[in-house]
């Protein structure tokens, strides 16, 4: 039987004579090279607060949000109209739509919901002349219903809604819908399941604001929710 | 128009305006002034003055009895500047004259001409002379519209608005239409021999101009039905008639219709009355 050579510990062995090769401790676990679906959807502004809470992090401390100067009303006299009280500018705010995403599975449609809500603000103010404010709470029936573009004085606006930003509760439907249909108010539902296409919103846009036009709602100022009580502070003893 | 698939959407995305006729369209002389008269109209920066049109598909609207130019221009941009290569307009005679073109949008732009197009818009429009110059009579301007949103909007049941029937004045042209959108070869065979025929499909890169648009009505092989009423009437000349309605087409085989809005034209010729222009539109 023929004796197979035994590495002693006199005579290094060949791979130890290149530095490069030898064996380090592993630290941490590797990271990829490429970027992930996640971090793209995070680099543009996708995730929400459900993703978040799916990956773990649903502990973190959302920011702070900035107070919602939704008590001062603008009234609607503009003539090219404003969001948030600012006359809007003659650039049509643009979107744009991507393919990304990457490792298993096919790559997605991509897009900015800040864009594309940004885009539908523009238009809507422009096409309704309407003085749209952001993110406005109503309050029916002690129910607290966001609208995501809102003009008080006409009482006209919109909810937007795609994969990651879900529609309206079926609760907070039900009174919305119960307002509009007792003409108090005129809502777009504007619902992305595929991509958004600045043609189709546009087109979306102004329908509404013809029929809007036609038949306005009441122009009696619509209870607004009350800001959430501020957050408590622990006190030392 | 031709398939609702995915792979249709991108090709939209990707494909530049003129996929569906690559030749340039040179405007033939003295028509330059329509074409400049369909730019101010549709340019809601010009505020130009104009009357009021008996008819218009604008954008997503459908204007069935107008009754003043802020119903008929809802939606437009700041500035429409006709792409030369995809215009064709003509005088019909010395009082009448269409115009198809492709407008580009722009928004906020300094000299507009210069600067790349934010969307597209196609036109297609019937002109009269009058003392005060050249005045709409009917218009189709309206957005080609991707695949993708007129898949949702079937989804969700979105439907073209309703057209009342009016067809006084025209009633052969719309007995003509009628009778011929339900088979594609008979159709295309109502379509002019004019090199400055132009169809428009409901997407982009559709657009089919001269012997291309008579063989695309056949290649889609579409079967169209009348949804609800007609718009149809002639000019003062008697040379062209327009018309309007809301139809669903089916393709070979497929159990339901897709709603689309058509805008034509037809031109009086010694062999009767001939298709010079056709827009479908979705609504959405």
């Amino acid at each position: 039987m023929k004796k197979l050579p035994i590495v002693g510990s006199s005579k290094p062995s060949p791979a130890a004579a290149q530095r490069e090769l030898s064996a380090k401790p592993v630290r941490a676990p590797s990271r990829p090279d490429f970027p992930t679906r996640e971090q793209a959807y995070r680099a543009a502004g996708v995730i929400g607060g459900a993703s978040l809470l799916a990956a773990g992090l649903a502990n973190a401390a959302p920011p702070p949000q900035p107070p919602q100067p939704q008590a001062q009303v603008a009234t609607s006299n503009s003539e090219s109209g404003s969001v948030d009280g600012q006359p809007i500018t003659p650039n049509r705010p643009k979107f744009k739509v991507w393919r990304e995403g990457g490792g298993i599975g096919p790559s997605e449609d991509m897009w900015s919901p800040a864009d594309v809500e940004a885009f539908i603000n523009w238009t809507l103010a422009r096409e309704g002349t309407l003085a749209i404010q952001r993110n406005y709470k109503l309050d029916i029936s002690g129910t607290t219903v966001k609208l995501d573009g809102f003009d008080p004085a006409r009482n006209v606006g919109y909810i937007y809604s795609d994969q990651m930003n879900p529609p309206l509760g079926a609760a907070e439907r039900a009174k919305l819908d119960g307002w509009v249909k007792d003409g108090k108010l005129a809502v777009l539902f504007l619902d992305i399941r595929r991509a958004p296409d600045p043609a189709t919103l546009q087109g979306k846009v102004i329908k509404f604001v013809a029929a809007a036009a036609k038949a306005p709602p009441q122009s009696a100022r619509l209870p607004v929710a009350a800001p959430p009580p501020p957050p408590a502070k622990k006190g030392k003893k | 128009m031709r398939a609702l698939s995915a792979a249709l959407l991108l090709a939209t995305l990707t494909t530049p305006a003129d996929a569906g006729d690559t030749k340039p369209t040179a405007a033939p002389p003295g028509t330059a002034e329509i074409t400049q008269r369909l730019e101010q109209i549709a340019s809601a920066g010009s505020k130009a003055a104009f009357e009021v049109p008996r008819f218009a598909f604008t954008g997503n609207l459908s204007v069935d009895k107008p009754g003043s130019p802020r119903d008929v221009v809802r939606g437009l941009p700041a500035t429409a500047l006709a792409d030369p290569r995809y215009t064709a307009a003509v005088l019909v005679d010395p009082d009448t004259a269409w115009v198809s073109a492709q407008l580009g949008e722009h928004y906020g732009c300094g000299e507009c001409a210069k600067d790349p197009a934010e969307g597209w818009l196609r036109a297609t429009a019937l002109f009269e002379r009058a003392p005060s110059g050249w005045q709409p009579v009917a218009w189709s301007i309206t957005p080609p519209i991707p695949s993708g949103s007129q898949q949702e909007a079937m989804d969700d049941g979105i439907v073209p608005d309703k057209l009342a029937r009016d067809t006084a004045g025209a009633d052969d042209v719309a007995s003509l239409f009628e009778s011929t959108i339900g088979d594609a070869r008979k159709l295309a065979a109502t379509f002019s021999d004019r090199k400055e025929t132009v169809l428009f499909g409901s997407e982009l890169p559709e657009r089919y101009a001269g012997a291309k648009a008579k063989a695309q009505i056949t290649a889609w092989s579409f079967s169209f039905s009348l949804r609800d009423g007609l718009r149809a009437g002639v000019s003062k000349s008697g040379s062209v008639a327009w018309l309007a309605a809301n139809v669903d087409g089916k393709p070979k085989g497929a159990k339901a219709g897709i709603p689309f809005r058509v805008f034509a034209l037809y031109e009086k010729t010694d062999k009767g009355w001939k298709v010079v222009q056709m827009q479908f539109a979705t609504s959405v």
